[in-house]
């Protein structure tokens, strides 16, 4: 009984869940510190971007070149769901929307994880409105392809930009534990050529 | 008999004060960067100085909210948020005595602007793009609001420190209002 209570005041004073909206409440799982970035990006601006398929939450099967000669595509990789700056960074881009419709771009968010782990998470960000994407088996073979699956096994925090033509215009892993900032993607963005053709 | 009572001793002194961030000691003494645009530098009384504390705005009860673009409940309460603005602005006692401020934890000034552009909102927001307010005042979940009292003499006292929303603007208003010498 001793431990147990000894147990609970140190529970109780370990400190708030790192999740910063209010919106998840104590459901962040906290993951400390990671080595910032731990692969070796194999896309670079310029190059044509690897062709994936993936299963989504949506219940649709997803690739790439769906969206050839039609829209410009951001990518965005996330580490994992249920933690702390990836809750904190796919609701921006859910209002970022109009923003990135200037720009006839769509995003795709990819992890990991596997579905029903994806629809949980995504379902307590609200609807986010763009669709998310499952690198869970082969496990993270697109993220690999990308060249930013980490020797953890999680996706680095990535963007890539694709244009219409399936060219990389855009690659950039940030630190895994911070964000990247919405106004480099939107200038990104902006530096392509939105009269491009279709091939 | 005798560790449960310890224990339950230690729960009360020490728990609560384990999850209260430090808002009291360092909010009111902190270093803000001053709005860019002159407006809203106008509206906070602070002049051109490039930074400020809350002691410096110009006013008698100050509302901050610590917010993130990227916080989906903040997304939410922006509407809530800017009924409560429209209602101090339209009182004539209010307009000129309660003035609000937001506080972007982890947001650059590109996504701030964006926040505001989004939701319309009126009164001043600040970017904190790398964290450096947020952590100084104990990394508070979003949306987190604090009230301050600046009729006081010394430093600025906080009478309201609770995360989440607000609720109705009109209830909260009425609740700190109470607290505060500046009478309906």
């Amino acid at each position: 009984m001793r431990y147990i209570m000894i147990a609970i005041l140190i529970l109780t004073t370990a400190g708030p869940a790192m999740g910063l909206s209010d919106v998840f409440d104590d459901k962040i799982y906290d993951m400390g510190a990671l080595k910032p970035t731990d692969s070796v990006l194999k896309v670079n601006a310029g190059d044509l971007a690897p062709e994936f398929t993936l299963p989504a939450i949506s219940g649709k099967t997803v690739s790439l070149s769906d969206f050839r000669g039609q829209k410009n595509v951001i990518i965005s990789f996330v580490p994992a769901a249920w933690t702390p700056v990836c809750s904190d960074q796919w609701p921006g881009y859910k209002i970022a929307a109009p923003l990135f419709d200037r720009y006839d771009a769509i995003v795709l968010g990819i992890t990991v994880d596997n579905l029903p782990t994806l629809y949980a998470w995504t379902m307590q960000m609200g609807s986010l409105g763009f669709d998310v994407l499952s690198d869970f088996w082969p496990h993270g073979r697109t993220a690999a392809a990308y060249g930013v699956l980490r020797g953890d096994g999680l996706a680095e925090r990535a963007i890539f930009i694709v244009d219409k033509s399936g060219m990389v215009r855009y690659a950039h892993v940030s630190d895994i534990n911070q964000r990247p900032e919405l106004g480099r993607i939107v200038e990104a963005l902006g530096k392509i050529d939105q009269k491009q053709d279709a091939p | 008999m005798r560790y449960t009572i310890t224990f339950l001793l230690a729960l009360w002194v020490v728990a609560p004060g384990a999850w209260s961030a430090p808002i009291d000691q360092n909010l009111p003494s902190l270093n803000l960067p001053a709005p860019e645009d002159a407006a809203y530098r106008q509206y906070l009384g602070i002049g051109d100085a490039p930074s400020f504390t809350v002691a410096d705005i110009n006013a008698r009860v100050v509302i901050v909210e610590v917010f993130s673009m990227y916080c989906p409940h903040c997304q939410k309460e922006a509407s809530v948020i800017n009924d409560l603005y429209r209602q101090i602005s339209a009182h004539p006692q209010w307009a000129d005595q309660i003035k609000m401020l937001g506080i972007g934890a982890g947001n650059s000034a590109f996504e701030v602007n964006y926040f505001r552009e989004t939701y319309h909102i009126a009164f001043p927001l600040i970017p904190d793009p790398h964290y450096d307010i947020h952590q100084a005042i104990g990394d508070v979940r979003t949306p987190y609001f604090v009230v301050f009292d600046l009729s006081r003499s010394g430093s600025p006292h906080i009478v309201y420190s609770e995360p989440g929303g607000i609720g109705s603007p009109d209830s909260f208003l009425k609740t700190v209002l109470s607290r505060t010498p500046l009478s309906r």
